[in-house]
Formats: structure tokens, sequence, C-alpha cells
């Protein structure tokens, strides 16, 4: 069985990566880990790995509306096929 | 003389005068530069009870011992006086290339006093002072008054802080702008300079700086540009500025939308920082020295404002003229931003009065005939452009909004005041404080009002429970929508604000990126001047800046109950719509004690207490205070 998870960049992602989103296609089950490898392997940059603390994932399924998840801390936490997941920057005033 | 001129030039308008008198030492030891310098000149010279736009109000310029070095963001320049829109402590800064050129020509600190007797521009010129006829430039937007007085001294190296038309129509949040754009727009200090009759201030420099040891300055100064480049915002910073946090923001749910009767912007990604860097952005552009090049230049290439390119904006612009007013083009907003920078005024204060009468059109407080005929309707980006050039030149409907939003309602009366979103008169940011109770709390003690570049607290976003802890005693205190450890979390951020200003080092160094801790500050210091600085005395001199500025406001009538914030924040909860930030309102006292408490100050007055003054050698202003 495969899940289908679609991504949507913002910030820094999104301008480094030239795309707004992008859809994943994985073997279930998935963990939020295997997104975030799945993801710098393909795009490269190894921007979620070298800067996690500081990044945020706006988790979105059917009965789960905006949860937020942080890497490494919710790595094992299983994706649900069908859902959005919204990467932003560090979110610093100024 | 290492890192520091140690002159400083007083100006006497009055009789086209000038004297150079020696930088006091007690100023370096217990104030270091910049704000701290100008805090204590605006403490001794300027007595609350003058008239702000009177000839015995004073106009003051600092820079700081970092100012014209390598020191990445050190471009700052601080413009303080007491203010005309607060009718308090007045104090703004900007980067550019002004306070390098003003460090360059031989001053650590400009005093302007009196009144000219006809429009001038001041030129000074490594150490000497020219006073210059501005009858040709008398009403003239900041990037002609710029681009003539350019022209007419012959020197494109010349740097200029300048007002432009808003200030000279006597617009209470007409600020002083460097380079074109880059503006110390809050509080008024555009309408003082602009009340002496001065159109501008002109400064080039060729003196040397010297460091007193010049290897081991640049050591740390590579450690510092690495860490620099290397920090997880770097790229960010670079390429989006400030503007990145309108989606951050929007999806927060916190996101300053219709006048803050929502957190959620419809038409957030049309005016984000990404769609403005994907689709206008031509190139990257810094500050003198600085390693972050986040301004940008932009171009519209088609449509109703083809050809209108420019500098920025940053996001307080940028989403100030469109989630705030509910305008979803992003051209627009871009235009107003420009109308601002030429006109010369406060983005944040203007798009705040201009949000307010919306509101107040939207539930029948006022009219379209008390507006002079314009729509005031949400997103009608047209009106909202006709408005600022009729505030800037106090025509009609925008005399009436020209003194700010808290001057706008008492004219306005029908209970519009509680519409007002100000803090002790000075107009609130973009982002919604029921979504950010650490910058809640830093915009409700701000000591120049409505302010959160006094604190940025921004430690609430790393939601990092241990590091809560470790630095603050709470782990709450890592989260934006938590109170625990708040008030601790803000006493810290305005005394990195304050070490910011005083070093006239950009506040998304220091404080944001927390580049170079006070330990590091006190190294790098002790490489560039002649004195010898601990950690312990960085953070004393930081707070002391803080305490002197809050017994100035005092004496200005401030007190805890100032320290608030605007009803709606109080009592109304974000909608649904809002995410995590939905149903949050600011239960504002638990935090204020908190706050107190870490400050000793009197927990019913907000007055610094007699030991904490002793206690920071302010001894001498106690009699002021009690």
């Amino acid at each position: 069985m495969s899940a289908i998870i679609k991504i949507q960049y913002f910030g820094t992602l999104r301008l480094l990566y030239h795309m707004k989103e992008e859809t994943f296609k994985l073997n279930e089950p998935v963990t939020f880990e295997n997104l975030i490898n799945a993801i710098n392997e393909k795009n490269g940059l190894n921007f979620l790995i070298k800067s996690p603390h500081l990044m945020f994932f706006h988790y979105e399924s059917g009965e789960e509306k905006s949860n937020q998840l942080k890497f490494p801390k919710n790595k094992n936490i299983y994706i649900k096929s069908g859902s959005i997941i919204k990467i932003f920057n560090a979110m610093t005033l100024g | 003389m290492f890192g520091y001129c140690n002159k400083v030039l007083r100006i006497n308008l009055t009789n086209e005068s000038y004297t150079i008198e020696d930088l006091p030492e007690e100023y370096i030891k217990k104030y270091l530069g910049g704000r701290g310098f100008n805090m204590k000149r605006l403490y001794d010279e300027v007595s609350p009870e003058v008239d702000a736009l009177g000839p015995h109000n004073k106009f003051i310029i600092g820079v700081g011992p970092l100012s014209g070095t390598l020191f990445p963001g050190s471009a700052r320049v601080n413009f303080s006086a007491k203010s005309p829109q607060t009718d308090s402590l007045g104090d703004s800064n900007a980067g550019g290339f002004f306070g390098p050129e003003l460090k360059f020509a031989g001053f650590d600190q400009v005093i302007i006093e009196g009144k000219a007797k006809e429009k001038k521009y001041i030129f000074i010129k490594n150490r000497e002072v020219t006073f210059h006829s501005a009858r040709n430039i008398e009403g003239k937007d900041v990037f002609e008054t710029q681009r003539i007085i350019l022209e007419e001294l012959k020197d494109d190296r010349v740097q200029v802080a300048s007002v432009g038309p808003a200030a000279e129509n006597g617009v209470k949040y007409s600020g002083v702008f460097c380079n074109l754009v880059r503006a110390a727009a809050r509080t008024g200090m555009g309408a003082v300079l602009a009340s002496k009759n001065v159109k501008a201030v002109a400064v080039r420099g060729t003196m040397d700086l010297k460091a007193k040891n010049p290897e081991e300055f640049m050591r740390i100064l590579k450690e510092v540009d690495h860490d620099v480049y290397n920090h997880y915002e770097y790229e960010t910073r670079k390429l989006m500025g400030t503007t990145k946090l309108v989606h951050a923001l929007n999806e927060a749910g916190c996101l300053a939308t219709r006048h803050f009767q929502t957190g959620r912007f419809e038409h957030a990604e049309e005016v984000s920082g990404e769609y403005l860097a994907e689709t206008y952005k031509k190139k990257s552009k810094g500050c003198f020295a600085c390693t972050i090049p986040c301004s940008r230049f932009y171009e519209i290439q088609k449509g109703k404002y083809k050809g209108l390119k420019s500098e920025g904006p940053e996001f307080e612009g940028l989403a100030g003229f469109s989630s705030r007013v509910g305008v979803g083009d992003i051209e627009s907003s871009l235009k107003a931003v420009d109308l601002c920078n030429r006109y010369g005024m406060d983005v944040i204060s203007v798009s705040e009065c201009i949000s307010f009468a919306m509101e107040l059109y939207q539930i029948g407080i006022i009219t379209k005939e008390d507006a002079d005929g314009l729509d005031l309707t949400w997103g009608n980006s047209d009106s909202v452009l006709e408005l600022i050039t009729k505030i800037a030149y106090r025509k009609g409907f925008g005399d009436v909004l020209a003194d700010g939003v808290v001057k706008a309602a008492e004219r306005i009366g029908k209970n519009s005041e509680k519409y007002a979103m100000h803090v002790k008169k000075l107009e609130i940011f973009q982002a919604d404080p029921r979504g950010l109770k650490g910058y809640a709390l830093g915009v409700a003690v701000a000591s120049r009002g409505g302010d959160h570049l006094r604190s940025e607290p921004s430690f609430e976003f790393t939601e990092d429970s241990e590091e809560g802890i470790r630095r603050f005693g709470a782990a709450e205190s890592a989260f934006r929508l938590e109170y625990k450890g708040k008030g601790r979390v803000v006493k810290f951020f305005e005394e990195r604000s304050a070490l910011a200003d005083c070093l006239n080092v950009c506040k998304n160094t220091i404080t944001n990126m927390e580049i170079l801790p006070f330990e590091q500050a006190a190294e790098m210091l002790n490489a560039l001047t002649e004195y010898n600085f601990s950690k312990e005395e960085l953070q004393k001199i930081a707070e002391r800046i803080v305490n002197l500025e809050r017994a100035y406001v005092v004496r200005c009538g401030i007190t805890r109950k100032d320290d608030t914030l605007p009803e709606r924040f109080l009592k109304e909860p974000l909608p649904s719509d809002c995410g995590q930030s939905a149903g949050s309102v600011v239960e504002l006292e638990l935090m204020l004690d908190e706050y107190y408490k870490s400050r000793n100050w009197n927990f019913i007055t907000g007055i610094p207490t007699i030991e904490k003054l002793m206690e920071l050698d302010l001894n001498d202003i106690i009699k002021d205070l009690y």
C-alpha cells in the first residue's frame, strides 16, 4: 500500500526548492522521519536535517487540522495518506 | 581615541552656531553608545514638560562604538527627542549608511537645539558644520530632497537624513529617512526635526577610526561572521528579509487582518514575502558592512503601477497595507509603502489610522461623507492610497488622522477610542498580540509605547521546553501561547535590544538571531576600545538604560495602568479560523506581575524601586521619582 502525502513549502524552502508544493508517494506505514528523509533525498540541501529545531511543520489530515509537529521530537509519528504538511521557517519577528 | 570619537556636536539653530564638546567618560562607562547616549541626554536636558514641537525640545542623533567598523549590521543610528506623537519618550533608529558616516565625520552624538529662522539643511563634514538654505527643497519628498542635496554638495558619498512633506505639514508620526527608504519613523522624530525648520542633516566623513587591538578585534569579528553565515535564519533573511512573516504569522493565526478582527487573511499567499521574491525581486541589498543583505530591490513591470521600483518593503509595511486593510493586491500595497516613504511617514501608524477608519466605516461610526466621499470598505486600495496622500498633506479627513489614532478617536468621538489599537499613544504592529503572549507583554511595557522592537522576545517561538527551563525557569516560556516565564523572557530581550541599540547593531542580528552574547560583546569592546568591560557590566548597562527610560516616562505620567493593551486583545477571543491561536485573549496581569518582579519595580505603580535604582548607580534620579 502506498500513502500519498502533499508537502507545501513556505519561506526558505520554497525559494530554494523553487516550488510551492509537491506530492510524495511512499510505502506505508510512513513515519514523519521517513517523510523528512524522502524530502531531503529528493531536493538536497539537507536543510530540514541541518536546522530542524526551528522548522515548523503543520500537519493537516481529515480529522486533525493544523497539528504542529517538531522534528526529530515527533519523528515516529505516523503520517496518514491524503494529509498535507506545510513547512515554514523559523519564526522570529523583526 | 579607540572605538569612540569622544566628541559631541551641539548645534544651535537659533543663531546658526555650533560647539564641539568632549563626550563625558560617564556616558561611555554607564550608557555605552547610541540609544544609551541619547536617553541619558534626553533625561538630563529635555524636561518632560517641554512642548515637543517647540524650540526647547532637542533633536539628538547618536551612534555607538561599533558604528563604522566592519561588525555586521552596525549601521544603525538613533534619533531621539521628546515625542510629539506620544507626549513622552521619542526614539527611533534606522539602518543604511548615515550612522557610520557620522562616525567618520568625527562625532558620537549630535544635539540640535533651538529653531532656525528659515528652512535649512545642515551639513556636517569632518567636524565642521555649515548651514544651507533649504528653500528649494521645501515640500519636496524624501527621494527628491536627498537627490537635490547630493547634487548641491557635489559629492555622492554624502549621507542624508531627511524629512518629507508629511513632517513639514506637522504629521505627528512622520519620520527621519536615510538612504531613501531607511526609516526612523516611530514616535514622530521627523515632526520634531521639521518643527526646528530643518529639512535634512547631511554628513560626510573621511576621518579614521582606530581599534586598540586590531588583530584581536578582527579575530572576534571573524567568529561573529562565521556565526552569522551558519545561523539557521541566514538563508531566510537573505532571501526575504522580514517579509517571511506574512505566511508564518498567517499560519499561526495571528496576522493582523482587517484591523485585528481576525488573525488569518484569505489573500496571504498573494501578498506574501515568497510571492514578492518570486515575482518582483530584482536583487538583494545590505546596509553598511552587513553580511546579511536582507533588503531587496523590486520592480513592477506591468499593470497599473508599471515602472514602480524601490527598495523593500519590510513586513510591517507589506502587511500594514495588505492584511491590515484587507487588500489582497500586492502591487497596491507596494505603492502604499512607496508613498509613505516618499512622504516620510511611519507605515505602522499610517496603516493603523487607515484600518481604524475602515473599521469605524464598517460599523457605521463614520460615513462616506465623513471621509470626504471615500469608500472605506475593506480592500479598497484606491481609497487607501488616496487617504495616505490626504494624511501627508493634512487634507480633509486626512487631517483627522494625521495626529495619530488616539487624537483621531478623540476628534471622531462616538466611543471610537475602543477601536484605537495603540499603547501609550503609539500604534501597534502587524502581529496580533493574542497569539504571541511574550510580544503582548513586550508591547504593553515598552518605553516608547506600543512597540515590539524594544524587546523582540522571539524565544517564545522556539518550542524548546528544555531551553525554556534552562534559560527562563519555565518550559512554557518557549511557547508563544503560554504565559509562565514571559516576564523574565521580556526582561532579558529588552536588555538584548538595549545592547543592540547602544552598539547600533541591527536587532535582526543581536536580538532575533542572538548573535554576540554579552560575554563576546565585552571581548569585542575590549579589543576595540581602551575600556575594560565585563559581561556583567554590559548587562548592567542595558538594564540601567531600560530603567532610565522608565524613569523618563514615569515623569511623563506613565504608571502601571498604562502598561496595557487595547480592549480587543484582552476581551475578544481570536476567531475559530485562527488555528492554534483560536480562542486566545491576553491575560496580561499575571505576566505584568512576573515582569515587575524580575525588574524589581513597584507592583502597584510600576515605578523602579529605590533599591533597584541604587543598584544601577542611578541614585541621582531617585529625587525625580520619589
